[in-house]
């Protein structure tokens, strides 16, 4: 291939947005927006980890992704007062979304392009933040309703389903307490509805073996996430005027050492030793059952941090 | 001190705790359950069998046999009928015959007023190639060496290995069997595997191996059967998805026609 311009996409992309000033606090602001993305990330795995992640270029197969998205927000600050208060309605389509195709062959694969969906996505939603700072502490809290579905025409007999980023309620408590100058702790309360995944809806054996059986994708939920993360950040320079800046942080990642659930099996028995491992014998298939893999349960870190 | 001595090392438990556990989760079953064809035919000169059965609401449901179909495979103007045999509860072929290359095979199942069928031509089998074992851990126990390839370029295959120790052993469990398949697709999945629970089985068991050969589309069905099952639950997964069979009308399952190879072997 000799070289030159393979291909090339022209797109329009109007931003609209119009701010009123209800009064001097607070103001009222309708935006709209056109976006493509002609870049696309393809991953080869839901779990939290991914053993391929490449961003391929728009091409004759595959349009640019594009999305319109339309937005109604309020925002009201008291300076006096010291709050802030923040909220936004949005509605998005999305169109030129990819997907894998089941059981995708990704490696070594000429063209990947063929192991791909093309697809159109939704999403809405509301959030909102309350800032305030009171004397020594401050936080905020932030809520969010978000819905996202997606469409292809080969999956899911072509209807709608709840994308596994569909995660409607997401809770957010940020409170900092700053006691002496060179001291200041702070506490993270999340709540997030739990992710989207599909789970069986029944079993069947083939040559000895139990397969899942699927109904319609994404048909289920995982239990709700809650983490609270708690630091403290000691200064250990008495004077910020000094040329190099050092301190000492102590954290906790989970401090109720919560099991988040991050993926359920149905394709494991409990081993000798009690773990659910995959069953190697076919005469000891009729063990199986369901588990569970949450994510870390419980981290403390110390941190030195040196600044020049 | 000792204070901190028994922070540090509850803490050390909470972190390195076993991050996956048995659980009990609910599924929303559908109730209509689906009929499931296991049809490997192949080219020895025998009384070929299908298996039918039903999909199950749960993992505990014990799976039940339907023996009131009628099974009939053509192959051009040549038509083999299947009658249910209730020892083996499966549907053997009245005569005996073997699977031969260049010929197309049709299966049709008749089954409560619904007709399902396929098509499949005989796969074609390579060499059985080493099988060793091994020691496993500090134990007499043997496993099987892991020289069987996930992956050739050229080559698909399902070996079914049969392990016997009864005549060593004549208190169960005496037996074992495990499945290797050998795809000209890669998948991560492959390579970073769950813990698999292999057989492990004493010096001098009889090692009966069978090895199929494999069409573009039964390797395609195992492969991701091997996807939903023995590779899934390591750090990489893909979605869920049902395995891509090929009877007709909504059964499950796969008819296939593969040429086997056969040996026996003594595990020392």
């Amino acid at each position: 291939m000799g070289a030159g311009v393979y291909n090339s996409y022209v797109s329009l992309d109007p931003r609209l947005s119009l701010r009123f000033r209800l009064t001097q606090q607070s103001k009222l602001a309708l935006s709209f927006g056109s976006y493509h993305q002609y870049l696309q990330l393809i991953l080869n795995s839901i779990s939290p980890f991914t053993a391929l992640e490449i961003w391929l270029p728009s091409s004759p197969n595959l349009r640019p992704q594009s999305s319109q998205q339309v937005a109604l927000s309020y925002n009201f600050k008291s300076t006096k007062r010291e709050l802030e208060f923040t909220s936004e309605l949005y509605l998005k389509r999305s169109k030129n979304q990819l997907e894998l195709v089941p059981h995708a062959v990704v490696y070594l694969k000429d063209m990947l392009e063929s192991q791909l969906l093309v697809g159109q996505a939704k999403s809405y939603g509301l959030e909102v933040l309350m800032r305030k700072h009171h004397r020594k502490v401050s936080g905020w809290v932030s809520y969010s309703f978000a819905r996202t579905f997606k469409k292809f025409t080969d999956l899911n007999q072509g209807e709608w389903y709840r994308a596994i980023q569909d995660m409607p309620h997401h809770l957010s408590i940020v409170v900092n307490y700053h006691p002496r100058e060179r001291f200041t702790a702070s506490a993270i309360y999340t709540l997030l509805s739990g992710s989207t995944f599909t789970s069986p809806t029944g079993f069947y054996d083939y040559a000895g073996r139990t397969f899942p059986l699927y109904g319609s994708r994404n048909n289920d939920r995982l239990p709700a996430y809650r983490r609270m993360d708690v630091s403290m950040n000691y200064r250990l320079n008495k004077s910020k005027e000094k040329s190099y800046q050092h301190s000492l942080s102590f954290s906790i990642y989970n401090v109720f050492a919560r099991k988040n659930v991050y993926a359920v099996k149905f394709n494991k028995e409990l081993s000798e030793r009690l773990n659910p491992d995959v069953p190697g014998n076919i005469l000891d298939n009729d063990n199986l059952q369901s588990s569970q893999i949450d994510l870390l349960r419980f981290v403390p870190s110390l941190t030195y941090k040196f600044e020049i | 001190m000792r204070d901190l001595y028994t922070i540090i090392i509850l803490a050390s438990i909470l972190i390195l705790l076993c991050c996956e556990e048995s659980a009990n989760w609910p599924i929303n079953a559908d109730e209509t359950a689906k009929l499931v064809v296991d049809a490997n035919l192949t080219d020895e000169s025998k009384r070929q069998s299908i298996r039918l059965s039903l999909s199950t609401n749960s993992l505990q449901e014990e799976v039940v046999a339907v023996s009131d179909a009628v099974i009939s495979v053509r192959s051009g103007i040549t038509v083999y009928p299947f009658l249910f045999d209730l020892n083996s509860s499966q549907y053997l072929s009245i005569d005996s015959f073997a699977v031969q290359g260049n010929l197309e095979y049709d299966l049709e199942i008749k089954w409560r007023e619904h007709t399902y069928s396929a098509r499949s031509e005989l796969a074609t089998v390579a060499p059985i190639g080493d099988i060793a074992f091994r020691t496993f851990g500090n134990t007499d126990s043997l496993v099987i060496r892991d020289i069987i390839p996930s992956y050739l370029a050229n080559e698909q295959a399902w070996h079914d290995l049969q392990i016997d120790w009864s005549h060593l052993n004549e208190e169960p469990p005496n037996r074992a069997q495990t499945y290797y398949f050998t795809f000209s697709q890669l998948h991560i999945s492959q390579f970073i595997q769950p813990n698999i629970d292999r057989p492990r089985f004493p010096s001098g068991s009889l090692v009966y191996v069978r090895k199929y050969g494999l069409s573009e589309a039964h390797a395609a069905f195992l492969r991701a059967s091997q996807i939903e099952t023995e590779w899934n639950g390591s750090f990489f997964y893909p979605h869920p998805e049902n395995l891509p069979g090929n009877i007709s009308n909504g059964a499950l399952g796969f008819f296939s026609t593969s040429a086997v190879l056969t040996d026996t072997l003594l595990a020392l």
